[in-house]
């Protein structure tokens, strides 16, 4: 059933810290996977190494090209950034050092403190204010404007590569005077990037914003650069079709746009995952689902509601160091087949956050690591295949991961074996604390979920994760190790905007509300639409208000019902009585989500808008990952002694995922084993094959739903 | 071997911390997941500032006696140390079968400081647990009301004599009998409080957060046995006091006397200071802490009862052996001497609203300077002292019109320590996760506008290791006049330094800088009257610093000189460095005869240790 559009090649890849991974989708339907290893100091390499293995021609029909990236990601975490120069309101020199003051371990007395991306003597402070309500209380003369610029100069006189952030007061009520700024900068050092914090973030709390525009500048140079190489390589190879990078929000933006607004692209990689995540769960009809993207070092866990993926407005690069942006909401546990197990002072068992990392690896890689890892303790449960790891490609050695838990075996008093078993159980419990907190954060009660897992280690944690915490079924797409890249293939055409609109509801002010939300769904529209490669698709846009009662502080987003654009792109604007059925309507969905979300309602309290959002969407055309034969070779199905729980051993069964077929189940113990990944069914439990390819695994007495 | 009398369960012989180490730390993880589930609830829902945004709540859970059980990831730490008193005194106080008295259902208020409470701000919502019918503990929810009452807006009032002028006293009273509001109950107390709105929604979120916390605790309980989750919150309290008890036992056995001394009474016409004191005595696996030497209560608020001390010297043991969980474990493994009647163990009616700034801190420093000589790796030199500030009026903005209350309460700067690198700007420390109100919030909400919002160069402690800088504000009133009040300490005694680390600049807070209508603040301040438009300047301390200043490495002098953390006066003045500024060369160009000569007798010291906690 897989199609591609115009029978042309559709290219995806995700190059992660570890592996490059690509998926391409061609005419009729065929499938081409690759994994090479990952080329860090030239990110280019491997994607173009991935592209020449996979012998699809890129002079032939190219319909797209898209990645997902760290290099963003990676340029802020192992600052490698630009020079930066932050210019900000006199008075307010410290926001980015004095931040928000908070520290990650509440009691932690030698906390060190996370370091801004900007150096203190690389700060003006600009004469000139602006007030809440946007009026200007002090003007930003000519003056002004040419010390700002001589100072600027002076700063990054022989610096490499520089660039500017600008982040005023109130900039996200009235930009005037970071567009100033940005003008005469421009003007008088044409050339040196500049980010003003009005476009990059123009959101309340003055730290927040501030360290996101640093953060923009900070990467820009790099991500130009690399957009620039792979124009580069992608000309020489006189690749057709559209050229993109997949956005933090699941969007793309197209390659040469990219450094424009580089700290868009900071959850690129992260976003391929997500998306994919949610693409199977829809797959599957789960309208609520948590993903799990668990591999060596880390787990990444996103939040699907009603199908659709959720969206926070702040991300920490390291705690402390925000990103406020509409980003996929994605929480980062430091939880993965690499993680290390240890006894504390109080003698008892601890994994992570430690991980043996890549390398040296899991003890079982023999590549010197001695530290016992999550993979070693699977393999010593028998859960992992030591000969099948990777399909073959790489071995594990067993008796290594043995040697390793050893000595945490002698301290706890427990066999090897149960020893193994706790360390499963600890990484589970890590993971399930994390999950918890995604979920209630949100308002959002997990028992309701599902459980999508992927990456190399997720299929083999996940049932036990959902088990402990009384969520509904695991799904499990096919290719778990390769699901990043798929995302890039598949994922949507999307555009998010916001504005600050503070109304009270209760009030005639709120009037102007509808028409706002009217137009700023117009305006997402007309911007996707110039970002479109075939103009006749349909497009979506949904829209949003944020809101809260008056005095509160945190808001809540209601989506509004109004405003589904039909493909003549046209919007009906409530005005008039219309307007205040609206807003009525929109009070009353606060209420109730409220209540929902904290236990109570005010019904007699005003709310207040805080702001509104739009996101228009151009769906992707649907493609199936594999269009699998359903190879059922017939041979006696194979057991293998498999510790189910501590002191207990079982007969699991042992199936090759590629023979499985749809319709298919196996009840557990089972180890379903792949090339990219190991899923574990435990006992009491069954998988059935999804026609979507997916594995479906529930309790056994529970009804399977198709 | 005999043959064992079946009356118990076999399984009760050996703890399940034996038994199964993994569930037992399973248990653990899921009581503090509960916590932090309230916590999130708290933040998002609540109406005040200084909750939402500044963090000042807390949630715990304790069992059937009050003795903690579980707290959170973010809660703050001067409430939740308190909040196992304030259970005990409630069973007290109610002097009838608890069972009759906290229904299935109940939801409890109380703000009472002298019933385990800290001071009349922090409301507290108590709601009991049943397992099978038998009520098993509490869950607790803490907030810090911007105003709670009285003819001082915000309530803090350093004139006050007693407890009668520091707002609504609040002893336990039923908020929601058996699942059923009572609405009488909440407009009694909302009748008393300035902002009752936001004082409503704030109490709806407590009553939100404890009815989250015990759903949860019937669902874990479900899923265990009530029987295994009993039995896990009595070993949690054993492991943690196991824990501490090991860590006594590798310190060096012997007394260490610390004393704490605060400004001076606000009510008395005295300037002599008043002493914390605290004798520490290790000895094997026990340790002994004996505030008897302490003076006499004050006669303003700056003192404490007795839950405050107790609650600031159990979590800064805490701080000090971070990896031992948090429960009633850490308070068992301690003696505490602590007679009633001094000032840090006031009673009824001696005024208390000003202990977050007096006497909380003035013990949090006792235990870190003890430490200090104890095991400096695991202290620090004297963080920042406190402030809190209420600058009120009437709001005349369109869609305001109301009377307004702008509590705030400054960052400062945490002291330098033996084995990091230099401090930074930070919250106070038994504030800890607590957050800064950003100035565009508060502009938008209250009618002020700040001037500025920054480090004070040369405020820090010098050191090896320095201290934090400290953080000036400064606001002013844009639409009318109004009321200022403040309740500190620390405009005489500057945070502290140690190993001949120097001490931090004071706190300082002014009026009208610079003008003839110039006041000094200080830090008992009750309804100045402010006039718009006229500058407050608040300078909230940096830390002390760690070693002598004048063995910190040149190079790190240099960066701080580039940094503007330091003046090049400063530079010369505490740490011995001559450099001057190369205009040409945009640096600093270090003076090397001047700087051997000022340094003369004292080598650099060594190079900060790298990462890693300790």
């Amino acid at each position: 059933m897989s199609r591609s559009p115009n029978g042309a090649w559709r290219i995806g890849v995700d190059t992660g810290g570890t592996f490059t991974d690509l998926v391409a989708v061609g005419p009729g339907g065929e499938v081409r996977l690759q994994k090479v290893a990952s080329t860090p100091a030239e990110p280019a390499r491997a994607t173009f190494d991935a592209l020449k293995r996979s012998q699809v021609d890129p002079r032939g029909e190219v319909d797209s090209f898209i990645m997902g990236t760290t290099i963003a990601t990676n340029a802020l975490i192992q600052r490698r950034g630009a020079p930066t120069v932050l210019i900000t309101t006199a008075g307010f020199e410290d926001v980015l050092y004095i931040q928000r003051i908070d520290r990650q371990g509440l009691y932690d007395l030698q906390w060190v403190k996370a370091e801004p991306y900007v150096p203190r003597d690389r700060v003006v402070g600009v004469n000139e204010r602006i007030l809440a309500d946007g009026s200007v209380r002090t003007a930003l003369t000519g003056g002004e404007l040419d010390r700002v610029v001589d100072e600027v100069r002076r700063i990054t006189a022989g610096d490499q590569e520089p660039a500017v952030a600008v982040s005023l007061l109130f900039s996200y009520v009235n930009p005037a005077h970071e567009q100033e700024l940005a003008a005469a900068l421009q003007e008088a050092l044409g050339g040196l990037p500049v980010s003003i914090s009005s476009e990059v973030a123009p959101i309340w709390r003055e730290y927040e914003r501030s360290n996101t525009t640093a953060m923009d500048a900070y990467v820009k140079p790099i991500v130009a650069n690399f957009a620039g190489d792979l124009l580069r390589e992608l000309d020489a190879l006189e690749m057709g079709g559209w050229h993109g990078l997949l956005r933090s929000n699941g969007g793309h933006v197209a390659i040469p746009d990219a450094p424009a607004k580089p700290v868009e692209i900071v959850l690129s990689g992260l976003a391929a995952g997500m998306i994919a995540g949610a693409h199977f769960a829809r797959a599957v009809d789960s309208a609520k689902a948590v993903t799990l993207d668990m591999g060596g070092t880390s787990a990444d866990v996103g939040v699907i509601v009603d199908g659709e993926l959720q969206f926070s407005g702040l991300f920490e690069v390291e705690f402390g160091l925000p990103l406020a942006l509409p980003i996929l909401d994605v929480t980062t546990i430091g939880a993965g087949g690499g993680s290390i197990a240890s006894i504390d002072s109080g003698g008892l068992l601890k994994v992570g956050p430690e991980s043996a990392g890549a390398e040296p690896g899991p003890a079982c890689y023999g590549l010197g690591g001695e530290s016992p890892t999550v993979t070693d303790a699977n393999v010593v449960m028998g859960r992992l295949n030591p000969g099948y790891f990777l399909g073959g490609r790489m071995n594990l050695d067993a008796e290594r991961a043995r040697s390793a838990i050893d000595p945490v075996a002698d301290r706890l008093g427990l066999t090897p074996e149960d020893t193994a078993e706790a360390i499963v159980s600890v990484s589970i419990e890590n993971m399930d604390g994390a999950m918890r907190l995604v979920t209630v954060d949100r308002g959002l009660d997990y028992r309701e979920f599902d459980l999508v897992a992927y990456g190399g280690a997720g299929p083999l944690h996940a049932t036990e994760i959902a088990r402990r915490m009384g969520m509904n079924r695991v799904i499990v797409p096919p290719n778990p190790g390769l699901v990043s890249a798929y995302g890039t293939v598949i994922a949507d055409q999307r555009v998010d905007r916001r504005i600050t609109l503070v109304r009270r509801l209760d009030h005639g002010e709120s009037e102007d509300l509808p028409g706002a939300l009217s137009r700023l769904a117009d305006e997402t529209v007309a911007e996707l639409r110039s970002q479109l490669r075939r103009p006749e698709v349909p497009v979506d846009v949904t829209t949003y208000v944020a809101c809260r009662y008056l005095g509160q502080n945190y808001e809540q987003e209601i989506r509004t019902e109004f405003g589904h654009v039909d493909r003549s792109f046209e919007l009906a604007v409530p005005i008039g009585p219309e307007a205040a059925d609206f807003v009525a309507r929109l009070a009353d969905g606060y209420h109730t989500t409220h209540k929902a979300a904290y236990g109570y309602e005010m019904r007699d309290q005003p709310i207040q808008s805080v702001y509104l959002g739009a996101t228009a969407l151009s769906e992707a055309p649907e493609v199936l990952i594999r269009p699998y034969a359903g190879r059922g070779d017939g041979t006696a199905p194979v057991t293998r002694r498999v510790l189910a729980a501590a002191g207990q051993w079982v007969d699991a069964l042992i199936a090759n995922r590629d023979t499985l077929e749809v319709g298919e189940t196996l009840d557990g113990p089972a180890v379903i084993e792949e090339a990219d990944s190991t899923t574990w069914v435990p006992p009491g439990f069954r998988a059935t094959v999804h026609e979507s390819q997916c594995l479906i695994i529930a309790r056994s007495d529970a009804e399977a739903r198709p | 071997m005999s043959l064992r009398v079946v009356d118990t369960a076999p399984t009760e012989s050996v703890g399940l911390r034996q038994r199964d180490p993994i569930l037992f730390q399973v248990l653990n993880s899921a009581f503090s997941s509960i916590v932090d589930e309230m916590s999130a609830l708290t933040m998002r829902a609540a109406f005040s500032l200084v909750v939402s945004e500044g963090g000042d709540y807390s949630g715990t859970i304790s069992n059937r006696h009050g003795d903690l059980i579980a707290s959170g990831v973010r809660d703050l730490a001067a409430h939740l140390g308190t909040h196992p008193f304030t259970i005990k005194g409630m069973l007290e106080w109610i002097g009838t079968d608890p069972e009759e008295y906290f229904r299935p259902g109940d939801v409890v208020l109380i703000n009472d400081p002298y019933i385990g409470g800290t001071h009349h701000n922090d409301m507290r919502a108590v709601m009991p647990f049943y397992f099978d019918g038998s009520l098993a503990g509490f869950v607790q929810n803490s907030m810090h009301w911007t105003d709670i009452g009285g003819h001082v807006p915000g309530t803090f009032d350093s004139n006050s004599r007693s407890s009668y002028g520091e707002g609504l006293a609040v002893p336990p009273i039923h908020v929601v009998r058996e699942g059923v509001f009572q609405p009488e109950v909440s407009n009694l107390i909302l009748r008393n409080v300035r902002m009752a709105d936001t004082a409503r929604g704030d109490l709806l979120t407590s009553i939100g957060a404890v009815r989250l916390g015990e759903s949860r605790l019937q669902a874990l309980a479900r899923r265990y046995g009530t029987e295994m989750i009993l039995a896990a919150m009595d070993e949690f309290i054993e492991y943690s006091e196991d824990l501490l008890r090991a860590e006594f036992a590798k310190l060096p056995d012997g007394p260490v006397t610390v004393e704490s001394l605060l400004d001076c009474d606000p009510a008395s016409d005295s300037d002599e200071p008043l002493s914390c004191h605290m004798l520490l005595t290790v000895h094997g696996d026990r340790a002994t802490m004996d505030f008897s030497g302490s003076d006499p209560p004050a006669k303003g608020a700056v003192n404490s009862t007795r839950s405050v001390t107790l609650s600031a010297a159990v979590v800064t043991m805490k701080m000090i052996f971070p990896h031992i969980p948090m429960n009633q474990g850490v308070f068992r493994a301690i003696d505490f001497v602590l007679p009633p009647g001094l000032l840090v163990s006031v009673e009824f009616p001696a005024p208390v609203s000003g202990c977050a700034a007096g006497v909380y801190p003035a013990v949090c420093d006792l235990v870190l300077k003890a430490f200090m000589h104890l095991a400096p790796e695991r202290s620090m030199s004297g963080p920042t002292g406190l402030i809190n500030t209420i600058t009120a009026g009437w709001d005349p903005r369109p869609g305001y019109d109301r009377e307004f209350v702008m509590y705030l309460w400054l960052e400062g700067g945490w002291g330098g320590r033996a084995q990091r690198k230099d401090n930074a700007t930070a919250m106070t420390t038994f504030a800890t996760t607590a957050m800064n109100q950003p100035v565009e919030l508060q502009e938008r909400l209250f009618p002020v506008l700040f001037d500025c919002y920054r480090m004070e160069t040369d405020s820090a402690g010098a050191g090896w290791s320095r201290g934090g800088l400290g953080v000036t504000r400064r606001w002013y009133l844009t639409h009318g006049d109004g009321v200022l009040s403040d309740l500190g300490d620390g405009e005489k005694f500057g945070p502290w330094g140690f190993a001949g680390g120097a001490d931090a600049r004071p706190n300082k807070f002014t009026y009208a800088p610079g003008t003839d209508d110039e006041v000094n603040v200080g830090m008992f301040c009750t309804n100045l009257p402010i006039r718009r438009g006229e500058m407050l300047d608040c300078f909230q301390p940096g830390g002390g610093g760690y070693g002598l200043p004048l063995t910190r490495r040149i190079e790190h002098v240099l960066d701080d000189l580039r940094d503007g953390y330091i003046s090049v006066e400063g530079a010369q003045r505490d740490y011995g460095v001559v450099a001057t500024h190369d205009a040409d060369a945009d640096d600093f160009i270090l003076d090397v005869e001047a700087t051997a000569a000022l340094r003369a007798g004292h080598e650099e010291g060594p190079e900060f240790p790298d990462g890693g906690s300790s």
